[in-house]
């Protein structure tokens, strides 16, 4: 099973809290799970931090209480989307001096079965064109530094490795990666470097959104499984450090991408 | 006085070290030099010499014959003549002044061709310039065996998943073809494919992690616990058996017919090859397994080691032979014999009749020069198509051909197409 929550979070008052407060925020998230934090090479719960217009400071950021803010969980096996289904947050979550108040809540299920079946298996036409949004600050591991930039084979090396690591179906390797460098290309961008601030020091990620195209030449199977990877990277996140509140990984729906092209 | 007592602790044997016999027909292990020039030897009618150079342009010199030498060389013209002029019928007995032979007993060849030999490719030779087989040869082969056997069991073993070929890939292969294939042959290569399957391991060693590279490096390849030595120098002996003698070690250059079939299953001369082969092997090395060692190796994936000693190696390697058998087998029984092939009587009956006569491989293990991409690849785990794309996109290309594209055999002395290189028996020896 794979669920995305998502609630929605407001303040009643300009609240300030440090800008590493994703940290705590999802060690607080993973203690109402009952969820060990950090002990899987590959976490199966991905959190987003809270995403919404705030500003920041060098070391602070405030939430204002006219704005509405959004906070996912998002957990990709079977135990961790359990525990998140029937996690019950408090009216208010209190953290770091902070109160935010939990309102409405969303889930989204599904299962590695189900999207495969949909995007793969039943060999649908092809969905070629992918507007992506990148909602918390997002990089790759590269050796000791780190890229915050959204590299298509980065992105779906990142998403394919954790579905190989969690799917009962092995979708493939470094075979398929190269297959797919050659499939896919980045359309359109806008994105900005964003940090994400750790307790000592940041790391650069990039946030925005990106337009991936399929190049019509490309066999339907493979552009299938680009669009399931995309699907997937909803749930899974992208790069590194998601179970933090990095690489928060949003697919937009073709008509949400055209309002958004008209309000540009 | 040394007391020993029974209270002496004993030195704990982590080693499981094997005298193995190794024993073939016929094998080719290359050298450095991958053909020799004209004037690198000396062909007469039944025997090639390979002179101590040396000692030979020193005894030329004191006779004054080293000018006359040199011009030979210089025109590629053969010098038996100026030999026979200089030292008589018996030049090949003749020593320089210090009574080094100038055409060592150990670097003769007998000859089973009466072709002219064009690019004589010399077998490898130790330092003393005796034939050898070198250890790092035979421990490659079980390194290929062991890559086969590991794929071929991949679910018992637990094979690293990204290793394993994805359905979807599949089906991208057979969809996308060549031209895609051609840009991921990096991957069809042992390199990439065989460190993660034998390198990528962390050590532990008396209960500690011991640093090392996040990746796969010779010092975490569990090869790295097993030793093969060298092999004994590989010397002409004669050994009496029920009244009969038997030569083992002979070295002699042969014709090497590299043949195809076309597609009615006729055979097809492509070339000749001329090399030095040495018959009837008969020589011995040693397998030793560092069992303590062994136990330091935990893969990052979790993948089991398939062997843990000697014994267990050789049957991975039998296993190995097994397959490749059947595949040469089935290969050689849809042959017909072609006796107009160009100039050459393509008769193939005795590879048939006297190699591969029987369904069970005799043999434990090919090895060295002409053992083929079945012998020297995981070919065999691998879709026949897919193993013709991989032969297209990294070696000659020949698409529509079927892979592998073709065969060596060994012409015997008597000029009948004899011999299959490579095959090698090797017995534990107690």
């Amino acid at each position: 099973m794979l669920i995305e929550s998502k609630w929605q979070i407001a303040v009643s008052e300009a609240t300030t809290i440090p800008r590493s407060y994703r940290i705590a925020l999802a060690k607080e998230l993973h203690q109402r799970l009952g969820w060990e934090m950090g002990g899987n090479d590959i976490p199966p719960i991905t959190s987003s931090g809270i995403i919404g217009v705030c500003s920041t400071s060098k070391e602070y950021v405030t939430f204002h209480p006219e704005e509405c803010y959004t906070l996912y969980l998002c957990g990709l096996n079977e135990a961790a989307a359990k525990a998140i289904a029937s996690l019950e947050l408090p009216p208010t979550l209190a953290f770091l001096g902070g109160q935010f108040h939990i309102r409405d809540r969303q889930d989204t299920t599904t299962t590695y079965e189900q999207l495969y079946t949909a995007t793969v298996a039943e060999e649908p036409e092809p969905t070629r064109h992918f507007n992506l949004r990148f909602l918390s600050p997002t990089a790759f591991s590269q050796g000791k530094t780190h890229l915050p930039l959204p590299v298509p084979t980065l992105m779906f090396r990142s998403w394919l490795e954790r579905w190989n690591h969690f799917a009962s179906i092995y979708l493939g390797g470094d075979e398929l990666i190269a297959y797919l460098q050659d499939a896919v290309v980045i359309q359109r961008h806008n994105i900005q470097t964003s940090r994400f601030q750790l307790s000592k020091g940041y790391i650069n990620g990039f946030a925005g959104s990106v337009t991936l195209r399929t190049f019509h030449r490309v066999d339907p199977l493979l552009a299938n499984v680009v669009h399931l990877l995309i699907e997937y990277g909803r749930f899974a996140g992208t790069g590194i450090k998601t179970r933090l509140g990095m690489g928060k990984t949003e697919l937009m729906l073709p008509e949400a991408s055209m309002e958004e092209k008209t309000v540009a | 006085m040394v007391a020993t007592s029974d209270k002496a602790i004993p030195k704990p044997n982590f080693y499981d070290t094997k005298r193995i016999r190794l024993t073939s027909p016929l094998l080719h292990i290359g050298s450095e030099l991958q053909s020799l020039n004209p004037f690198e030897y000396v062909a007469t009618s039944d025997r090639v010499f390979y002179p101590n150079s040396e000692a030979l342009a020193r005894a030329l010199y004191k006779r004054g014959a080293l000018p006359d030498y040199i011009a030979r060389i210089e025109a590629r013209e053969s010098i038996i003549s100026l030999l026979e002029d200089v030292f008589g019928d018996e030049w090949q007995r003749e020593k320089d002044d210090r009574g080094n032979p100038l055409f060592p007993k150990h670097r003769i060849c007998r000859k089973w061709t009466n072709n002219s030999i064009t690019d004589l490719r010399p077998a490898i030779r130790n330092g003393m310039g005796q034939l050898y087989i070198p250890g790092s040869s035979i421990k490659g082969a079980i390194r290929t065996a062991i890559a086969y056997y590991l794929l071929k069991h991949e679910d018992t073993y637990r094979l690293p998943e990204e290793k394993r070929t994805s359905h979807i890939e599949q089906q991208l292969r057979e969809r996308i073809g060549g031209g895609s294939l051609k840009k991921t042959a990096k991957f069809a290569d042992d390199e990439l494919f065989m460190d993660d399957i034998f390198a990528n391991f962390q050590l532990s060693y008396q209960g500690k992690q011991a640093k090392t590279k996040n990746k796969p490096s010779p010092n975490t390849d569990f090869m790295r616990a097993v030793q093969v030595t060298d092999s004994q120098p590989i010397e002409f002996t004669v050994i009496k058996r029920r009244d009969k003698k038997i030569p083992y070690n002979i070295p002699a250059i042969a014709e090497v017919i590299v043949s195809s079939r076309f597609p009615n299953g006729k055979a097809k001369y492509r070339a000749s090859l001329y090399v030095e082969i040495i018959h009837n092997i008969r020589t011995e090395f040693s397998i030793s397994v560092d069992t303590d060692m062994l136990k330091w190796f935990k893969h990052r994936q979790g993948m089991k080691l398939p062997f843990q000693n000697t014994q267990d190696l050789l049957n991975i390697c039998q296993e190995f032979a097994q397959e490749q058998w059947e595949a040469e087998r089935i290969y050689w029984q849809n042959i017909s014999s072609n006796p107009n092939a160009g100039d050459r009587n393509l008769d193939f009956s005795l590879i048939k009749e006297r190699v591969y006569q029987q369904e069970a491989c005799p043999y434990s293990l090919r090895l060295g020069w002409g053992s083929g991409l079945l012998g020297t690849t995981v070919g065999l785990c691998l879709d026949e198509e897919l193993v013709e794309k991989i032969r297209d996109a990294c070696g000659i290309a020949a698409p529509q051909f079927e892979a592998p594209k073709s065969r060596r055999t060994v012409v015997n002395s008597k000029g009948e197409i004899r011999y299959v290189p490579g095959w090698t028996n090797l017995k534990i020896l107690e």
